[in-house]
């Protein structure tokens, strides 16, 4: 009967492993499980043309391909882009330095597929490791040559980190007299920048727009980072006020913050299904964003099809928040921002670390159990031994055990490149300790 | 009824080290490992523990009163080899070629014993090799082992040849294998020859037929003379139920022995060839291809760097296990049995392929080091080749010195400001240091405990920059 039972449960294990096999990467079925959309409104637009809902072209889903290494699901990223264009999704925020420098190629293949009128493109002047003239002036070209178009509807200088970032990248090198140039000449239809810096280098990029005329300037917002940003990171009610009262529309980045605000606390939770049972807890990020007048889009790094469909409920017909409903969130972040978080938004700028460690997988596991509750308290917590194997297991499963933060040392090659001034190193070490001593019991 | 409660208790027994050995429920079967006869010798023969000499005198009393039980019931080799023979006759229903009955075999004393003196010379004079080629507890363990794929090519290998020796040999000849090369069979053979119980047949009643004869997978009733072997008999209690006539029965038998007249020569069973294959590893270093970026220099985002895989290193001396005492101490009591490496939940323990130590296990800090709040090969090693620490007792335990190859040091080359291997080491061994102006990692002998902890986390790829290598004798600080 065992020797039976053995081989029939084996047999069975080798039938599945082998259909696994056969039937290669997963892919959702996008036909089967298509779920009608509840549009019964049109697309939010504060500026006419523009959907308040835009394409953040930074997570696009990958899969594996023939050798085994990460590549864009392009067929997944066209289909994603078409169903978002039908929607009234037409802004499309890229970079050439993104996903691993093919974010551009996969956003252009999709895009190319509908007319050029049809949707507005966003990239970016990623010279970060050369910001010389003529790589900056390659690296301009070659967008446009990528996306086989003459005009690029809002360029962005990537991530200014302060007033001296600003200087150094774009005004030493005399690159900011030929972008200038090509606004003039319409190959620039809208010049703006992204900033990731503290209120003196915000204020100071402020002060040079009667020099060079924003037309538009993209932030960090969402109901944490309103009055939370935390570190060196400026609040986002600063600079959108700044941003209104010299009327500059405000492009949204991190509404939702890396997802982190898709998944809150148990209470908090709670007290957003109270009001909305049937909308998800991502939805109040979005209505947060969607509510201030002045935002031209609110860029949204939608992976998967769930994620666009949720938030095209959200911009369609869309509810803005009222005066309690502001007060519930400001209330969320309040507590948010007292718990030991990391605050890593994942978008990978850090990466790849020459030694290997998976420093966004690290930081979105712990935070991950810092919000849902499941890390270890001590011995003296309710099932400890049960919830130190599970915690161990999971922390094990979620990032390979060559890529902990055990492995960091601490060279700080990553921290220059964190958008969030993350002191990355210091905080592997923290979470390093505390799972060292998660495991040795000591806790 | 005895062959059924024989089956359930062997059923159990067997499900039970199964599971064990893949992993499953240490703290539910762990003590059915400590109750096998070979790795209890061991722990014995390498330095008393009372519990280990009673569970010997316990199994060889329980042999001298029943003869045989534990080969039907404990050894986890022998229920293997009776499911083999079940499956067999359950397929030859249908199958006729596997239809095959049992006939009745001389005993092939001089072999047996010529094995069994062998066997006992080898552990003598520590050849272990033979302890784990020919112990049944660790033949079984290698094959478990090998079915799930951990292990070596050499282990797979010989786990390989090892199944289809035994599988062969049982479904051609039933418990030929356990009665002629076991040493453990030939042991226990020699006392039950000689249990106060045994199979007995009533005269009066049988008629000669012959079909417990044919049903004996032992092959030792002589259908004529109505002998039973008993140092051959394994207590499966099938002939029993087979006796129409009601003639057999499991009682009191005579004190004399009941076949000792007959010589026997020796036979020509089912070798064994070992088989030892070097094992090539090769590591694939995949070529990673740079895209064509149209000329522009940028740092792309995103993405993982390739972490090429630790090389295994070479360590002189060896480094076993706290718990082990030391080298010697160690491959003397090992039978091979692959428990710990099975327990091992850090990677560190695998099989030796070396010839002098083959199958037994060793340490390498390639995958993992040896945590220190774990004592998993210690509480499961039943030979007491690794005799059971506490945590506390462990890391006052050295079994191995971190040494330093400055030439791979990312400090010491200057291409990094390291230190990781100091800033892990659990009792502060290794401290960073100014040598000639350079800071680099210089360790403290007598504080290294030899964990591993630093070799696992050293940067360095493929090789770490700072290694462990063994203690000949474990020292406890």
């Amino acid at each position: 009967m065992d020797r039976r039972s053995f081989l029939k449960q084996s047999g069975a294990a080798a039938a599945l492993a082998g259909l696994a096999a056969c039937s290669g990467p997963t892919k959702d079925n996008q036909a089967a499980i298509h779920e009608e959309l509840t549009t019964d409104g049109p697309m939010l637009q504060n500026y006419p043309g523009i959907g308040v809902l835009g394409y953040g072209c930074m997570r696009w889903p990958m899969i594996k391909d023939s050798e085994g290494k990460d590549v864009i699901d392009q067929e997944a990223v066209n289909s994603l882009v078409d169903e978002a264009l039908a929607h009234g999704v037409n802004y499309f925020d890229t970079s050439p330095v993104y996903l691993r420098g093919d974010s551009e190629r996969a956003t252009a293949e999709a895009l190319n597929r509908h007319p050029r009128e049809s949707w507005l493109l966003a990239t970016k002047l990623s010279n970060f490791s050369d910001s010389s003239y003529a790589n900056s002036v390659r690296m301009y070209r070659r967008s446009l040559e990528i996306f086989k178009t003459d005009h690029i509807d809002y360029y962005l200088l990537h991530a200014i980190g302060s007033a001296e970032d600003f200087k150094r990248r774009f005004e030493d090198t005399g690159i900011m007299d030929f972008l200038v140039k090509e606004r003039e000449s319409g190959h620039i239809r809208n010049l703006g920048f992204s900033i990731h810096s503290h209120k003196e280098g915000f204020d100071s990029m402020m002060e040079l727009h009667p020099k060079y005329h924003w037309d538009f300037v993209q932030i960090q917002m969402n109901y944490i980072d309103w009055t939370h940003a935390g570190g060196r990171n400026t609040n986002a009610d600063h600079m959108y006020e700044q941003l209104a009262a010299r009327d500059i529309p405000v492009v949204i980045m991190e509404p939702l913050r890396g997802g982190a605000l898709a998944s809150l606390t148990n209470s908090q939770t709670e007290r957003l299904k109270a009001i909305e049972p049937d909308r998800s807890v991502a939805s109040w990020a979005f209505r947060f964003v969607g509510s201030f007048p002045k935002v031209l889009t609110a860029l949204s790094g939608m992976t998967y099809r769930d994620h666009l469909v949720d938030n095209l409920k959200t911009f369609c017909n869309f509810k803005p928040l009222k005066e309690e409903e502001f007060a519930l969130l400001e209330e969320i972040a309040d507590e948010q921002s007292r718990f030991p978080l990391v605050g890593c938004t994942g978008c990978e700028y850090c990466m790849p670390c020459p030694y290997g460690i998976n420093i966004p997988g690290v930081f979105r596991f712990y935070d991950k159990s810092v919000i849902e509750g499941s890390f270890v308290k001590g011995p003296e917590q309710e099932h400890y031994a049960r919830a130190r194997k599970r915690y161990l297991l999971e922390y094990d499963k979620a990032v390979e055990s060559v890529r902990q933060a055990d492995h960091c040392i601490a060279c700080g090659q990553c921290a220059p490149h964190c958008p969030q001034h993350i002191r990355i190193p210091r905080e592997l070490k923290r979470i390093d300790d505390y799972i060292e001593s998660i495991r040795q019991e000591t806790l | 009824m005895l062959r059924k409660v024989r089956i359930v208790l062997a059923g159990l027994c067997f499900v039970g080290i199964t599971l064990l050995f893949l992993g499953i429920g240490r703290d539910w079967w762990g003590w059915l490992a400590k109750l096998q006869l070979l790795p209890a010798t061991m722990r014995v023969i390498g330095g008393a523990a009372l519990g280990n000499i009673a569970v010997v005198l316990c199994i060889l009393l329980l042999t001298l009163l029943l003869g045989r039980i534990y080969c039907s019931v404990l050894c986890p080799l022998g229920v293997f080899q009776d499911i083999v023979l079940w499956l067999r006759r359950t397929l030859g229903r249908w199958i006729k070629p596997l239809r095959k009955r049992f006939t009745y075999n001389k005993e092939h004393k001089v072999l047996r014993y010529v094995v069994l003196a062998a066997f006992i010379a080898c552990i003598v004079a520590g050849v272990q090799f033979a302890v784990a080629l020919l112990g049944p507890y660790s033949a079984y363990g290698r094959m478990v082992t090998a079915i799930v794929g951990n292990g070596p090519a050499p282990l797979i290998i010989t786990a390989c040849v090892t199944a289809v020796v035994i599988i062969a040999c049982s479904a051609l000849w039933g418990r030929a294998w356990c009665n002629t090369i076991c040493p453990v069979g030939t042991l226990l053979g020699t006392i039950s020859r000689y249990s106060i119980l045994g199979i007995k047949v009533d005269e009066d009643k049988c008629i000669k037929c012959g079909a417990c004869s044919r049903q004996c997978k032992a092959s030792c009733i002589e259908p004529g003379t109505l002998s039973i072997d008993r140092s051959r008999c394994v207590d499966c209690f099938d002939c029993i139920d087979s006796c129409k006539k009601g003639a057999l029965s499991f009682g009191k038998v005579s004190a004399r022995p009941a076949i000792d007249k007959k010589e026997a020569e020796g036979g020509n069973d089912a070798g064994r060839r070992a088989f030892l294959g070097g094992s090539a590893i090769l590591l694939g270093t995949a070529a990673s291809g740079t895209l064509a970026r149209a000329q522009v220099n940028m740092k792309v985002d995103g993405g993982l760097a390739e972490v090429l895989p630790k090389e295994p290193v070479e360590r002189t001396p060896g480094l076993v296990p706290p718990g082990a005492r030391g080298l010697k101490a160690f491959y003397q009591s090992c039978t091979a049995c692959q428990l710990c490496v099975t327990a091992c939940p850090n990677g560190v323990l695998r099989p030796s392929t070396d010839l002098e130590h083959f199958l037994q296990p060793q340490m390498g800090y390639e995958n993992g080091f040896c945590r220190p709040e774990c004592t998993a090969c210690s509480d499961v090693c039943p030979a007491g080749a690794i005799r059971p620490v506490t945590k506390d007792e462990k890391t006052l335990i050295r079994i191995g010195t971190a040494v330093v190859n400055q030439y791979l040091c990312l400090a010491a080359k200057q291409e990094a400001e390291c230190g990781n291997c100091a800033r892990h080491c659990p009792t502060g061994a290794i401290i960073m240091t100014s040598v000639d102006g350079v800071r680099r990692p210089v360790v403290a002998e007598e504080q290294c405990i030899g964990c591993g902890k630093c070799e696992y986390l050293c940067p360095s790829r493929p090789v770490s920059a700072i290694t462990v290598k063994g203690l000949e004798t474990h020292i406890s600080k």
